[in-house]
């Protein structure tokens, strides 16, 4: 006993963190004239000594390693950085790191609107549509499957108990209801309640599950309408409504069983609970395999009822989901309307969707050759060729359009009612393609202010571009600003809808951004350049943006070495995208539980 | 200068249904006997919310106490004045750090300061009206209702989930009141609670509860809290039809006269207002709830008010007026035409009887927005008018002028005494607004 807590001591003193002397030097030399001295910017002590050791220890030096890593630290205004010592301090700072931590278990998730729609069409075959009655789900990380946000009260309770009866009372509406449900005879009771209630629980049902259930039949009802209350228990239960996936108490994130991993897998590409086959393959364990699991994932991507990948996941991925009645100015923008808005949204749906189910290269989402659009879109591209309103796959040789930045809809929503925001579309590209989002302005910043009357209505005065240069000239502002905004620039040649245009208030637009360090990027043709340069931060975005829809938490420390392989096996398939979402599938981020709190 | 919306527009409200029936809705009138409780009639509370600011200019009173007149913007209430109290003086001083709007909607009923977040762990405080629902909501079939004009809309702006500018009802400083924004199913909850007891027995319910048990055995503590949250819901709604189940045949009876607003989504902005309104007032008249809050549109909504006489843009951009002379008689106009709205659910109260007076007598409308000028975002001197003196406890006919910064939280107080709920000290007051309350 005594010799056991004296190991364990010793195994727990704190050791005296040693900061590698090559580390200390560079911080030194390049952050400290800041980040030190009796007052550090952000409180950020990097000068050397004792308190170092435990900055690096501590969250703090993911933080460092993320701004150094991607320019932004140290700023422009304190002189930049060359490349060689940016990567010596990468590196260093890089073999620091504290171990991560364990990724967190995502909290557990109720269906959301369009999960609950799906899931009583796939297991009864009615169509609800719960947009029009129940509340509006939260969304965080940019996707409303999050569970942290799914705020559950007796308000969206009687929500549930009003679908659910309205659900059955049009199944049962059907003169032939039983065959829909595969009834016969009151000797088929228990057999059908046990397929239909392993299908909404998505796993197998117990024993209780099921007296319970047979306990509610009622005997003098006609046909198979002896089921109803069975089902109606069955469509209100945590167990359907609840995605429920089981604890453990380990330290370290734990592998899903087959059924959870069967429901991840489901829910990720359908957006709905696992099929008849899938089912059966997560009874015999055998989707725990490798082999079985991919072949699963091919299996559901060239389904073709699929859309939810393109719609649910791809349309939030880029935030577009909100276009169709995005505020725009409809004095400034007159040709904007529901159907184009629609379009819009469609032609960003279907390319990812054909994107993820071809495995065309990621590459293409900054430039392809190829997107989706119907007449309208068409027009207002100012492409011809293209007919009816029913989209369609077209090949693209404006060498402004192709990849999303092209694509009205990314255009539009990263715009203000009435005029561009090159600050907006900056952010947006940090974010969704660099997967390095700015953090958002101080709460004093302010706002461009609108513009003077007399300018807006003579169409003269200074355009978005001056007013910003001016606003941005302080420099509590400029050093995001200057990440920020050449990106943005770069896509003036695109208006607040996505035309093409070449002038603004009567002078020519200018498309010139530079970006930290200098280069000059003009117009989104070079832009994407730039973008095309850097695949993997693409990837790695993604990559992320899957772990939020996918797993329903933000990526953390702990994802950071399993994302990098995913990546890397898409590099090595040339960027293939369906290879990425392979091994996202395969990667131990999707396949097991992260540690509860506790 | 107060014209109907009607004439404003040039063109018919589509009457619908709804307003024909509001007779049918005054005959299901509070009763003693339900309530249980005193023989006075219930106090109610009713919070309305005004997006975006005012033009202080147009808005501000002049004189004080009991000597003031109507500026510009209240005068759509008219005779109501002996009937309103007008604030001047009070300050959300948490909501003073932060952005311009998201913080100052959010924390304008509870006074609390709000976590910075895009999207998880939203953190405000409770509001009044939850506080006054969760003392005294069992006593009616609904314990408060919250309405809104418009839809949540999931994005991160200035880094502040806009969750946060949809919502000025919390239940819980984490979680918002859901709330309604179709006339039809905000009226369904209300009225047709009965339907529920007829498609949901107590066995399924137990059933339910069978599997929840043993699901909860098995899952970290943190999802163990969700389904119980669930559990909870389904204990509330269970609870509500044991109870309240007999207004079902009222609710029928009003159903059959039409009472029942439209299955369409109302597409004309001041129509959904009124039809949102009305539902208040039926609310209110026939005491299926004692709480309502209702925003007419979100933090920074850019609503197009060009429905109005005068104006030809959106709201948010108009706010911000720049000292434009003209877009600031826009952004006015706009403002009045929420006053008018604010008068015409008072008159509509104070036409329906109740015991020796009307419903107002026993309910206070707080309405006003979360800043006061919509061009510079300042939380203090915020433009609140109190219409109702909440069952006698309002000393109303006056404008009180509080000293500058006066914690808006004060008047939290006095609404939740006058409601019947023991206070003494709400947010970041302590102790009632002195001069708000009767002597």
């Amino acid at each position: 006993m005594f010799v056991s807590i004296v190991i364990t001591a010793g195994l727990w003193a704190p050791q005296e963190p040693t900061v590698a002397p090559e580390l200390a030097e560079l911080l030194e030399l390049v952050c400290v004239n800041c980040h030190g001295g009796p007052e550090p910017e952000r409180g950020l002590d990097l000068a050397p000594g004792s308190a170092l050791s435990e900055v690096l220890a501590g969250p703090m030096a993911r933080e460092a390693l993320r701004a150094v890593e991607t320019g932004f630290m140290p700023p422009a205004s304190a002189g930049g950085l060359d490349a060689e010592t940016r990567a010596e301090l990468v590196a260093a700072l890089r073999a620091s790191l504290p171990p991560a931590p364990a990724s967190r278990a995502a909290r557990i998730r109720r269906l959301n609107r369009r999960e609950f729609d799906a899931c009583i069409e796939a297991i009864l075959g009615v169509r609800y549509d719960s947009t029009a009655t129940f509340p509006a789900d939260a969304a965080a990380h940019g996707f409303d499957n999050i569970g942290d946000v799914m705020f559950l009260n007796d308000v969206l309770v009687e929500k549930y108990v009003d679908a659910a009866s309205e659900v059955l009372d049009v199944l049962f509406s059907d003169p032939d209801h039983g065959k829909r449900i595969g009834w016969r005879s009151p000797a088929d009771d228990r057999d059908v309640l046990w397929r239909l209630v392993r299908r909404a629980f998505r796993r197998s049902p117990t024993e209780a599950e099921i007296t319970d259930r047979m306990a509610l039949v009622d005997p003098q009802a006609p046909g198979a309408e002896r089921l109803r209350l069975p089902l109606l228990a069955t469509l209100l239960s945590p167990a359907f409504l609840f995605r429920v996936e089981l604890d453990h108490a380990e330290a370290t994130s734990q592998p899903l069983g087959p059924f959870e991993l069967a429901t991840r897998l489901a829910f990720l590409v359908e957006g709905r609970g696992p099929d008849e086959r899938l089912i059966e393959l997560a009874s015999g364990g055998q989707i725990l395999e490798d082999a079985v699991l991919a072949s699963e994932l091919d299996r559901l991507l060239d389904l073709p009822r699929n859309r939810s990948l393109g719609e649910a996941f791809g349309a939030q991925w880029l935030g577009v989901q909100g276009v169709r009645d995005h505020a725009v100015d409809f004095r400034v923008y007159r040709e904007f309307n529901g159907p184009l808005g629609h379009s819009m949204h469609e032609e960003v749906v279907q390319f990812l969707l054909e994107l993820l189910r071809t495995g065309a290269p990621l590459t293409d989402v900054i430039a392809a050759d190829w997107t989706f659009a119907n007449a309208r879109l068409a027009r207002h591209y100012g492409m011809t060729g293209v007919e009816g309103q029913r989209m369609q796959r077209v090949a693209i040789t404006d060498p402004m359009r192709g990849g999303v930045l092209g694509m009205a809809a990314v255009l539009t929503v990263t715009s203000h009612p009435g005029r561009t925001s090159p600050v907006l579309r900056g952010a947006w590209i940090l974010d969704t393609l660099l997967g390095d989002p700015p953090p958002p302005p101080p709460d004093d910043a302010g706002m461009l202010p609108p513009e003077k009357k007399k300018d807006k209505e003579s169409g003269s005065g200074p355009t978005v571009r001056e007013r910003l240069e001016l606003h941005r000239a302080a420099p509590a502002c400029a050093d995001c600003h200057a990440r920020i905004d050449p990106l943005g620039f770069a896509l003036e040649g695109f208006d607040g809808i996505g035309r093409r245009r070449k002038d603004e208030k009567g002078k020519p637009v200018d498309q010139r951004g530079v970006l930290p360090g200098g280069r000059e990027v003009v117009g989104v043709a070079a832009l994407k350049q730039v973008l095309l340069e850097q695949p993997e931060r693409l990837a790695l975005a993604l990559a992320k943006a899957l772990v939020a829809y996918g797993v329903g938490r933000d990526a953390e420390a702990g994802d950071e070495a399993a994302l990098e392989e995913v990546v890397r096996a898409c590099r090595a398939a040339d960027w293939d995208s369906r290879v990425l979402l392979h091994a996202f599938v395969q990667s131990s981020v999707f396949r097991s539980r992260g540690v509860s709190v506790r | 200068m107060a014209k109907p919306a009607s004439q404003q527009t040039g063109r018919p409200v589509a009457r619908r249904t709804f307003l024909r029936g509001a007779g049918a809705a005054v005959a299901l009138p509070w009763i003693p006997s339900i309530a249980g409780e005193s023989s006075l009639p219930p106090v109610r509370l009713g919070f309305l919310f005004m997006p975006n600011g005012v033009l202080p200019s147009a808005w501000q009173v002049s004189g004080e106490g009991r000597t003031f007149e109507l500026s510009p913007t209240l005068t759509p209430l008219g005779d109501l004045r002996k009937r309103s109290l007008v604030l001047s003086g009070l300050c959300n001083k948490n909501s003073r750090a932060g952005e311009g709007h998201y913080v100052k909607t959010t924390a304008l009923l509870s006074g609390a300061p709000v976590h910075k977040t895009g999207g998880r762990d939203l953190r405000v405080g409770t509001s009044v009206d939850q506080v006054a629902a969760q003392a005294k909501g069992h006593e009616t079939p609904l314990p408060s209702l919250e309405l809104s004009l418009e839809p949540v809309r999931n994005k991160v702006d200035m880094g502040y989930s806009t969750v946060y500018g949809a919502h000025i009802s919390w239940r819980t400083p984490e979680q918002p009141a859901s709330r309604e924004i179709h006339p039809r199913l905000a009226w369904d909850r209300m009225f047709r609670a009965g339907r529920l007891a007829k498609s949901c027995p107590p066995s399924v319910l137990d059933v339910i509860r069978g599997d929840a048990r043993r699901l909860t055995r098995s899952i970290s503590a943190e999802d163990r809290g969700k389904v119980d949250e669930y559990l909870v819901g389904l204990r509330t709604l269970e609870r509500r039809i044991a109870r309240f189940g007999e207004r079902q045949l009222r609710g029928a009876e009003a159903v059959a006269k039409g009472a029942r607003p439209g299955a369409d989504f109302p597409d004309d902005y001041p129509e959904h207002a009124r039809l949102m309104l009305e539902l208040i007032a039926q609310a209110f008249v026939t005491d299926s709830t004692r709480v309502a809050s209702l925003m007419f549109g979100n933090a920074v909504s850019s609503r197009d008010f060009t429905f109005l006489d005068g104006v030809d843009g959106g709201y948010h951009p108009l706010s911000h007026h720049e000292n434009d002379e003209e877009k600031q008689a826009q952004y006015a106009l706009i403002n009045r035409w929420h006053v008018e709205q604010l008068s015409w659910l008072a008159r509509r109260l104070a036409a329906s009887p109740e015991g020796d007076g009307s419903v107002l007598d026993s309910t206070a409308l707080l309405f006003g927005s979360g800043l006061r000028d919509g061009d510079r975002h300042d939380p203090s001197d915020l433009p609140l008018v109190l219409v109702g003196d909440g069952g006698g406890y309002f000393e109303v006919g006056q404008h009180l002028r509080s000293e500058a910064n006066t914690p808006l939280c004060h008047l939290y107080v006095d609404m939740l005494r006058a409601f019947g709920v023991a206070s003494d000290a709400f947010g970041d007051a302590e102790g009632p607004l002195p001069g708000a309350a009767r002597g």
